[in-house]
């Protein structure tokens, strides 16, 4: 516990929590039962201020893109971890446009979302597959998940970037301390809700972009992880980048499976 | 593949196959990958899991076709984590109308039929479909 609150006074220095949050806290602490400590709440909307930042920052660019270096866990039937790892690249321009590939050793896929028609698409079997979603990203990135089971890869970052914000529902948060990533400094926190746990890093210098993501399943028995190492360009010239899935010679549309169906 | 004359010849090479599945290791199958996102969205159903445990078993009979497919050309991911690693090559009947596989036998033709493209295979056909980001292949009568 005393190695925590060093950590966390030493991290309070780096942060920009604002002093009426600390305040806020005080008066509240005296309510709460004894399991949570004034401590623990300013270590809560501290990460929050932090995550709430970044959110904003992330609304403020115009266009970016990020790679990825993600490492997830597949579990197999009797319970064993296999750790794989793919690469995500992502180009960006608000509010809707997305072009993105995923790609492993054996297989690629690329996705196409012009603000109308998103594309999924895999080239070394020449097959396609469409469907028109509402022009912002964020809802590009919830109807592809809950009508057609697809995961746009880093989909938190249309979701914590979309106006009005993200809607955060910690259990728990906590200050873990600072980090590296890829050379950049990154304030390190950790989150817990019911069926994850989570973990971010945050750049420090004033720009305050998301490094490092660490998902946690608790769910499961084997607890997979995934976990994504992100490069950002938030400047990039985008001019020349194609959004509009345009099918080669000998490419095939094909049909999305049934998803949604009675649970 | 081999036709077998008689049907009541089926049980025991169907036997015999669940029994050597049973004693291959190597069989190892997805059942779920880790989660990518924290913002969980709440309309998302949980039937995708049950696809993939009907997956599971469709998988077992049909890498029971195939002697060794080390090409994985349909699946997201690498093919330890699909079940592909199996070295067992024994012969089974064809594949049930309805069921799905993530990759198909080796030797199959494209075939366009009304614009839609089948991947046919001796005498069973297959439309292949996406579920969620991968391609699967739906077991079909001939078109």
């Amino acid at each position: 516990m005393i190695k925590k609150k060093s950590i966390s006074l030493l991290i309070a220095a780096g942060l920009t929590a604002s002093c009426s949050l600390v305040s806020a806290d005080k008066t509240v602490a005296p309510e709460m039962t004894n399991i949570v400590d004034s401590q623990s709440i300013n270590e809560k909307a501290t990460a929050l201020q932090a995550m709430s930042e970044m959110s904003e920052y992330l609304r403020s660019l115009k266009q970016f893109t990020v790679t990825t270096d993600i490492s997830f866990d597949e579990v197999l039937d009797n319970g064993q971890k296999i750790l794989l790892h793919k690469v995500a690249e992502l180009s960006v321009e608000k509010p809707s446009k997305l072009r993105a590939t995923v790609a492993t050793e054996y297989t690629q896929r690329e996705f196409y979302f012009d603000g109308d028609v998103f594309t999924i698409y895999t080239p070394e079997l020449g097959y396609f597959a469409s469907f028109s979603a509402p022009a912002t990203l964020k809802s590009l990135v919830q109807t592809a998940k809950a009508d057609y089971d697809i995961d746009v890869p880093l989909a938190d970052l249309f979701l914590w970037g979309a106006e009005g914000g993200p809607s955060l529902n910690v259990d728990e948060a906590m200050i873990v301390g600072i980090d590296k990533v890829n050379g950049v400094s990154c304030n390190h926190f950790a989150f817990r809700e019911k069926e994850i746990d989570w973990q971010i890093c945050i750049q420090r210098d004033g720009t305050p972009l998301p490094l490092k993501l660490v998902i946690t399943e608790k769910n499961s028995a084997s607890q997979p992880q995934h976990i994504s190492i992100m490069k950002w360009n938030t400047s990039p010239d985008l001019s020349s980048q194609n959004y509009t899935f345009s099918a080669k010679e000998g490419d095939q549309k094909i049909a999305f499976g049934k998803v949604k169906t009675d649970k | 593949m081999i036709k077998l004359k008689k049907p009541v010849h089926l049980f025991v090479p169907i036997l015999s196959v669940a029994m050597v599945l049973l004693l291959v290791p190597e069989q190892a199958d997805a059942r779920r990958n880790s989660r990518s996102s924290v913002n969980h969205n709440k309309n998302t159903n949980r039937n995708v899991n049950r696809n993939r445990n009907t997956n599971v078993n469709v998988n077992r009979n049909t890498n029971v076709n195939v002697n060794v497919n080390v090409n994985n050309r349909g699946r997201y991911y690498h093919p330890v984590a699909t079940g592909l690693a199996v070295g067992a090559a024994v012969v089974v009947t064809a594949a049930v109308i309805g069921s799905v596989v993530h990759t198909v036998p080796a030797g199959c033709v494209t075939v366009i039929r009304g614009g839609i493209a089948y991947q046919q295979c001796g005498s069973t056909w297959y439309q292949p479909q996406y579920t969620g980001n991968n391609v699967s292949y739906i077991v079909i009568q001939q078109p």
